[in-house]
């Protein structure tokens, strides 16, 4: 039995820009297997990002099949889209996405105000567990624009992780970030990979950090490079 | 979704000065209806007063079937005899929303000063009625300057004069009686037999209050009777100011030959209670064999200027209602769109980390409600200071079909404001519904790629 955790199998995705149609995708297939730390590494307008989206079920397909754990994602409603991306994705940006009228604390905890079953109590003990794992446990009440790039991001990380998600995704979380801070968010994100084995599926046309990055897909034109996904 | 009204809250803060324009737009706008709905709630009980005691019908007027329209033609047949009278009045004396119950004649006559006659418009009433009437709490409340005499104390302070009339002020001026009573008090008397067709007319018909009374009994004949007046006034309605007459009903009986009345006023306890004490009077005197008409004050047919006015009055406010609530739908529309798009990729965020369309909307609709909810507490302050300015400021009005003047008072009625901000609230919230649907409906890559927020 196939250890994959998310296939992606014969997708296709166009977007029309006024009069032109951009093929964004054009027949990708991918496999993620449970736990993996995988880098989607292309050039800008590749289609990584498109990818990463109907991975995170932001978009859906034209064409093909996505499967997470099995389920076939691609043509859930809405609201069944919404409950998937809470309980079991977790979203990194590239600019962060923190919600400026809450702290850090707040930023965290928001998508667990959606899981019901949690006691505050509990809730307080995964946001402070997620963000003991970004050191940033004496932040807590910052508010995310007394931040630097580099703890924002980590915050994002500890959002993206707290509701314990199968799936990791993060849109080049490292472009808003020096090369030092991007290689130390990196290292966290491959730790935190390891530590709590979950799936990690990141985008980045960064080739210094490829070398910390245990798997690597290579995507152009909407295809992903010599079969190697 | 748990703590939602507090980040609502704090959104508030993001742009201050914005957000401050627009709750005070809703201020001001609010403050604007507290106004106009507590005035229409003033003029609305003079007018209710005015027609329920000052014009003597009661807030249920009670005629002989088909009496309203029949009793002044063929008095005979379509007044009230007394034992119909009785019957009424013993119903009325058992059913515990009835605060008291009058008799009253109308009829028309002429009124003389001894040198020429007016025709003029006789309301007969029961002094005992009629000074509860001028004591009672509403007239106190709501039309306290109409039911005060222009001139003298009305007929209830003369017990010992049973002649005793009061006079509507047009037809004192045209009968030249400027004094009543209590000023003609020690003047010399006036010739036996006047000078009418000298200058010396007014002199000696100013010199007593005395009013002579005639009119044709209900078999024909002729009848006249001494009165003395007691007292000038403005009657509630202009159409009557220049020949209406107040007399006691025993005197307007004898004066008539009758020992009928037009009608039976019921004055209840509540208002609202009209109309079922009208249907309850009908059905329970039909079972006794007597077939009376009972009117409510709001209908039409009994009081055409309460109802035609109160329409009107409605329909105004209703338009000036509707067009306010409109420009603050659109000032809430204009300051949430701005809002929503400076938020855009913060919205795509919420609908990333799981938050459904409806909770983002519910979301952003609440900044709305708590923005509107502070300017609603500000404008109700606001208007609540404007009626206390306007109140003090002895600003006097005349109002249709009212004589004379009246003063401009804004009277807040807590049941008003709510009424408004249940108007307000509701549009304002859909309007910023409109806006944040609008946007959480687009595509989520959409938003999260938006250049703003």
């Amino acid at each position: 039995m196939s250890d994959a955790f998310v296939q992606v199998e014969e997708v296709h995705k166009t977007y029309r820009l006024g009069e032109a149609e951009v093929r964004a995708l054009r027949g990708v297939s991918l496999q993620l297997n449970k736990g993996e730390f995988t880098a989607l590494v292309g050039a800008s307008g590749s289609g990584k990002s498109t990818l990463l989206n109907l991975v995170g079920c932001l978009d859906e397909p034209d064409r093909g099949r996505i499967l997470i754990e099995g389920r076939d994602v691609a043509h859930l409603s809405d609201e069944e889209r919404s409950h998937t991306r809470n309980r079991n994705i977790g979203f990194i940006f590239q600019s962060f996405n923190l919600v400026p009228v809450l702290d850090v604390f707040e930023n965290v905890e928001l998508p667990l105000l959606l899981h019901a079953e949690l006691t505050p109590a509990a809730r307080r003990e995964r946001v402070e567990q997620a963000l003991g794992d970004v050191a940033l446990l004496d932040f807590r009440r910052h508010w995310p624009d007394k931040l630097s790039g580099g703890q924002r991001q980590r915050v994002a990380v500890a959002r993206a992780l707290v509701t314990q998600p199968l799936l990791v995704l993060a849109d080049e979380p490292t472009a808003n970030l020096d090369s030092e801070t991007a290689a130390h968010l990196i290292d966290l994100m491959v730790e935190l990979n390891q530590k709590r084995k979950v799936t990690f599926l990141f985008s980045t046309h960064d080739e210094k950090l490829m070398v910390r990055v245990p798997r690597i897909v290579r995507i152009r034109d909407g295809r992903t490079v010599d079969g190697v996904a | 979704m748990e703590r939602a009204w507090a980040v609502a809250a704090r959104n508030l803060r993001r742009n201050r000065r914005r957000n401050l324009a627009t709750a005070l737009a809703v201020a001001f706008g609010f403050a604007g209806l507290v106004l106009i709905g507590c005035y229409g709630n003033r003029v609305e009980q003079f007018l209710r007063t005015n027609a329920v005691y000052l014009q003597h019908s009661g807030h249920v007027t009670v005629f002989l079937e088909n009496g309203l329209h029949k009793a002044s033609a063929e008095p005979e047949k379509f007044q009230l005899k007394p034992a119909a009278q009785q019957k009424i009045l013993a119903w009325a004396a058992q059913d515990r929303r009835v605060e008291f119950a009058a008799r009253y004649l109308r009829g028309v006559g002429l009124a003389g000063n001894g040198c020429g006659t007016h025709p003029t418009r006789l309301l007969g009433i029961e002094p005992s009625a009629l000074q509860r009437i001028l004591h009672h709490s509403e007239v106190a409340k709501w039309s306290d300057e109409i039911a005060r005499p222009v001139k003298g104390r009305w007929m209830d302070a003369y017990p010992s004069l049973p002649q005793a009339v009061a006079v509507s002020e047009g037809l004192s001026l045209l009968l030249q009686k400027p004094r009543v009573h209590d000023e003609a008090v020690g003047l010399p008397p006036a010739p036996l037999i006047l000078h009418c067709d000298t200058d010396q007319r007014v002199d000696e018909l100013g010199r007593d209050a005395n009013v002579q009374l005639a009119a044709i009994t209900y078999d024909g004949s002729l009848n006249a009777v001494d009165a003395e007046m007691v007292a000038t006034f403005h009657p509630s309605e202009t159409l009557g100011e220049d020949g209406t007459m107040y007399t006691s009903l025993a005197m307007l009986q004898t004066l008539f030959a009758t020992d009928q009345a037009t009608y039976v006023g019921l004055f209840l306890h509540n208002e609202k209670d009209a109309q079922a004490v009208a249907r309850d009077l009908t059905a329970a005197l039909a079972k006794d064999g007597l077939a009376v008409e009972a009117l409510p004050y709001h209908d039409e047919r009994s009081k055409p200027y309460y109802v035609g006015t109160m329409a009107f009055l409605g329909a105004v406010a209703g338009f000036i209602t509707l067009l306010v609530e409109l420009v603050l739908a659109l000032t809430v529309l204009g300051a949430m769109t701005l809002t929503i798009l400076e938020r855009t990729r913060e919205i795509g965020t919420w609908r990333a980390l799981g938050f459904t369309r409806g909770q983002v909307t519910a979301l952003i609709v609440r900044e709305a409600l708590i923005l509107s909810l502070l300017g609603l507490c500000v404008g109700l302050l606001l208007g609540l200071l404007a009626s206390l300015a306007i109140n003090a400021s002895g600003i006097r009005f005349a109002p249709p079909g009212v004589p004379g003047t009246i003063p401009l008072i804004i009277v807040p009625a807590a049941w008003i404001c709510a009424l408004q901000a249940a108007i307000v609230i509701p549009g304002l919230g859909l309007a910023a519904w409109i806006v944040v649907r609008a946007q959480v409906k687009r595509n989520l890559v959409d938003l999260l790629t938006s250049q703003t927020g």
